[in-house]
């Protein structure tokens, strides 16, 4: 099921919300369970099964660790290798299986066939996530004894198919007592329907533009360009999007989830956008390899592995493809550039070092979206002029044209500006009360213009939903 | 105070955020299904069956999801918000690639299909060497623009080069004779919410098309207004509000009454008329003409004072200029290559000394991979 969708807008929530809102304290975390399950079984009803079995299996296995974490460190060890030797080999196995043998075909000429199997649809979120309970549990971390209350915080719908990354300290206070606030439950409306509107307003319309131009055959430098730099906006947009609507949600059932987007294309260095892209996942990747691998406590030699090894496989957690690894060791090479030589000149130098960062990110996700090393060079080539194609294009000047309102609005909304602006209208009495008016009646419209284009529409899944 | 107003300002935004998604999921609920929709021209998805089986399968939430969207209540008013939304605010200039000028709806048909055109010309080359080649048949072209020549370039919209398409069309079929329509058609020719021409506006068309060929008409014909309006293709999916319906008229005379019309589908002949009346009440009050584009129409003119033939291949926009042609023939044939493997011609037309034309739409030559094989 998506956010986006009417079956979850108008049957799903509205049904989710009464029964969470009517039923008596113990039973809450039951409703958000079924519910939960139900969201991710309505999209792959057998792999459900796999999700539930895996749920009991770790919760287990962290009351095994709790357990014998101080009696007996080597049981804990092997019980903590275990679960995580089962959840990566989960991933492994539905992610890696094909990208592993298509290499082995590739390296050695072999026709080993691919296997028939589908990616679970979540897998890469919610095993980070029970991988990092474990660890947690093991660190000291007091293990949740309520299997219900483990099983929401694992399968919880807002945060299971695309994150952020949620750790058990982040909400274990809440699975245990919560009240949702009228403050908290209207935060939360603002921040699902700001989501709603940047996923289906905002990044669908930019999104269209990189079919057309992956169908175009008139293609021009500033083709390139304009298809580049819709793309970075759109998988923000997309991305973001989703989180906010994640995030919403959770705080609409009396749940504070992290952020996981901090308007990351305001940075000045790569190193600071990557503290503000996708939160959860550079903080999980930060605790559980690279602190442990040493971090920064090293030589300098073995520092530069540890980058390389972490940004390795964050390219690799992405997607199951070479360009992926690739594009995330385009950004350990950014990192290790801007720690050891440039840090101190970007920090100088404001205006170059945001300009900087924002080529480095937008050449950074045309290697992203392509499906192939020849695509990454057809693509980035075209950025610059090789290929043969000429600087401008008929197409490409129309579609400037048609697109230019969403490209103001992506690039205006991803700054916190207007975030800004309300703010400070709230500190004026006069502001503060037309904005009583007006913000609800933009807010029903957004959802009223959400579900124009659904209803118009057709499937529009979160490009994260590949992950 | 202030703190107050803040939670004024979230009892209000609360309340009415549950209103709409409760409202709605109230209405959804309790109205009624529809079977068809009228501005779409479709029937709508219906409940999906719900049993064991479709649901671990994956069938029933499938399908789900796309009985929601066709049952959701208001569903039009809703698509006409989203049109607006993309005209208006993000000034998008095209819906679902629907566009509109001074109250004409078209769609864009843009990048040009080379694959299609190269395999109407494949395709056209095969009838003539296989059907058309040392007989003393006379064999035409001519190209009908679809709105977009009228409209997309002059309004700032991506566009075919139709010089380059006429060009090529005539280069590609040496062994026909080129008859230019361009100048005899305007906007006004179609219909605000269709990509047809009006056919009460042909008569010029008609007239360049038999002069090409060697033939005239003086036919003078009465003009029926059908009373009901016409919503064409366009209308639906482009949602666009300030469009008003067309209006279907037809020309008849007493040679277009005394029409003998044979329809051939799937090779089984059914007598139908020129005007097929019924069809004012269906789908597309469009397929009046001649009840639609069937595989194969014979017209055979009674009151003709010639025994000349004249096969024409066809799209949807040879219904109706098609009635406007018998005049100067005893008989015309038309024949529609998306419904008609080209190769069994021969079982239903002998080609000996017809006039043969071929008559399409640059919208079926960008398409033309429908032809059947």
């Amino acid at each position: 099921m998506l956010f986006s969708s009417i079956t979850f807008l108008y049957y799903f929530l509205p049904i989710v919300l009464l029964l969470h809102t009517i039923s008596p304290k113990p039973l809450k975390n039951t409703v958000l369970l079924i519910s939960s399950l139900i969201f991710y079984a309505w999209g792959e009803p057998r792999l459900a099964v796999l999700l539930v079995i895996s749920l009991i299996f770790h919760f287990i296995c962290g009351l095994l660790i709790e357990k014998y974490k101080d009696k007996n460190k080597t049981i804990a060890k092997t019980v903590l290798c275990i679960s995580a030797l089962v959840s990566l080999g989960m991933i492994g196995y539905f992610k890696y299986t094909n990208f592993f043998i298509d290499t082995v075909n590739s390296a050695l000429g072999t026709v080993i066939p691919l296997l028939k199997v589908s990616l679970p649809i979540g897998i890469s979120f919610y095993t980070f996530q029970l991988v990092s309970y474990q660890i947690d549990v093991y660190r000291g971390m007091k293990a949740e004894n309520n299997i219900i209350d483990f099983c929401t915080f694992i399968s919880f719908f807002p945060q299971l198919i695309a994150g952020p990354i949620v750790r058990y300290v982040d909400i274990s206070k809440e699975l245990k007592e919560r009240k949702v606030t009228l403050a908290q439950f209207s935060l939360g409306i603002r921040r699902f329907v700001f989501g709603l509107a940047k996923k289906i307003l905002i990044a669908n319309t930019l999104g269209e533009l990189t079919e057309i131009f992956r169908a175009s055959g008139d293609l021009s430098v500033l083709y390139f360009w304009m298809y580049a730099i819709a793309f970075t906006l759109y998988i923000y947009y997309d991305f973001s999007g989703y989180s906010d609507m994640a995030i919403g949600l959770s705080k609409m059932f009396g749940f504070e989830f992290p952020e996981n987007f901090n308007y990351p294309y305001i940075s000045k260095t790569v190193t600071e956008f990557w503290r503000r892209w996708h939160i959860s996942l550079g903080s999980w990747f930060r605790d559980y390899v690279y602190f442990p691998m040493g971090g920064s406590r090293v030589n300098w030699k073995r520092h530069i592995i540890n980058i390389g090894v972490v940004w390795a496989l964050t390219g690799l957690w992405h997607g199951a493809s070479w360009n992926f690894v690739l594009w995330g060791l385009y950004y350990g090479v950014f990192l290790i550039i801007e720690k050891f030589f440039l840090m101190d000149f970007l920090k100088k130098h404001k205006i170059f070092s945001h300009v900087y960062t924002m080529l480095a990110t937008v050449i950074g996700f045309t290697i992203f979206n392509a499906t192939t090393f020849p695509q990454i060079a057809h693509d980035l080539g075209g950025l610059i002029g090789l290929g043969g194609h000429p600087l401008v294009s008929a197409e490409a000047l129309y579609y400037l044209k048609s697109f230019a309102v969403p490209f103001i609005v992506g690039a205006f909304f991803a700054t916190p500006i207007a975030k800004n602006a309300v703010m400070k209208l709230n500190e004026n009495k006069t502001a503060n009360a037309i904005l009583t008016v007006v913000e609800p009646i933009i807010i029903v419209a957004i959802v009223l213009f959400v579900t124009g284009s659904l209803v118009d529409g057709s499937f529009n899944p979160f490009l994260y939903f590949r992950f | 105070m202030e703190k107050k107003k803040i939670n004024i300002r979230n009892l209000i935004t609360s309340v009415m955020f549950l209103l709409v998604i409760f409202g709605l999921f109230i209405a959804s609920i309790i109205s009624p299904d529809a079977l068809y929709s009228l501005t779409e021209r479709r029937t709508l998805a219906q409940f999906p069956e719900l049993s064991t089986e479709t649901l671990l399968n994956g069938k029933f939430t499938g399908s789900f999801e796309g009985y929601t969207l066709d049952q959701f209540p208001e569903r039009d008013s809703f698509r006409k918000l989203k049109a607006f939304y993309f005209m208006n605010i993000m000034n998008r200039g095209q819906v679902n690639k629907y566009y509109t000028v001074d109250g004409y709806i078209d769609k864009l048909e843009y990048p040009k299909n080379q694959a299609a055109f190269d395999n109407a010309f494949a395709i056209f080359k095969d009838v003539n060497d296989k059907f058309l080649k040392g007989t003393d048949c006379n064999v035409y072209l001519s190209l009908i623009p679809d709105k977009n020549y009228f409209m997309a370039a002059q309004n700032g919209y991506l566009s075919f080069d139709y010089d380059e398409i006429t060009e090529e069309i005539k280069t590609n079929m040496p062994y026909a004779t080129y008859i230019d329509i361009y100048n005899t058609l305007s906007l006004k020719n179609y219909y605000y919410t269709d990509q047809h021409w009006k056919q009460e506006t042909l008569m010029p068309t008609v007239r360049a098309l038999l002069a090409g060929m060697g033939k005239e008409t003086n036919a003078e014909y009465d003009i029926v207004k059908v009373e009901k309006d016409f919503y064409g293709t366009y209308y639906g999916p482009s949602t666009f509000d300030k469009t008003s319906p067309d209006v279907i008229q037809y020309l008849t005379n007493d040679t277009i009454k005394n029409c003998k019309v044979t329809s051939y589908d799937s090779g089984i002949g059914k007598k139908t008329s020129v005007y097929t009346l019924a069809d004012l009440e269906g789908n597309d009050m469009y397929d009046v003409y001649l009840g639609g584009p069937d595989a194969l129409i014979v017209i055979e003119n009674p009151n003709a004072t010639t025994d000349a033939e004249l096969v024409i291949f066809r799209d949807s926009f040879g219904s109706s200029i098609s009635p406007l042609l018998i005049d100067a023939y005893a008989k015309i044939t038309l024949v529609d290559f998306r419904y008609v493997n080209y190769n069994a011609l021969n079982a239903f037309v002998k080609f000996e000394n017809q006039d043969v034309l071929y008559l399409f739409s640059t919208l079926i030559m960008n398409n033309s991979l429908t032809f059947k094989k």
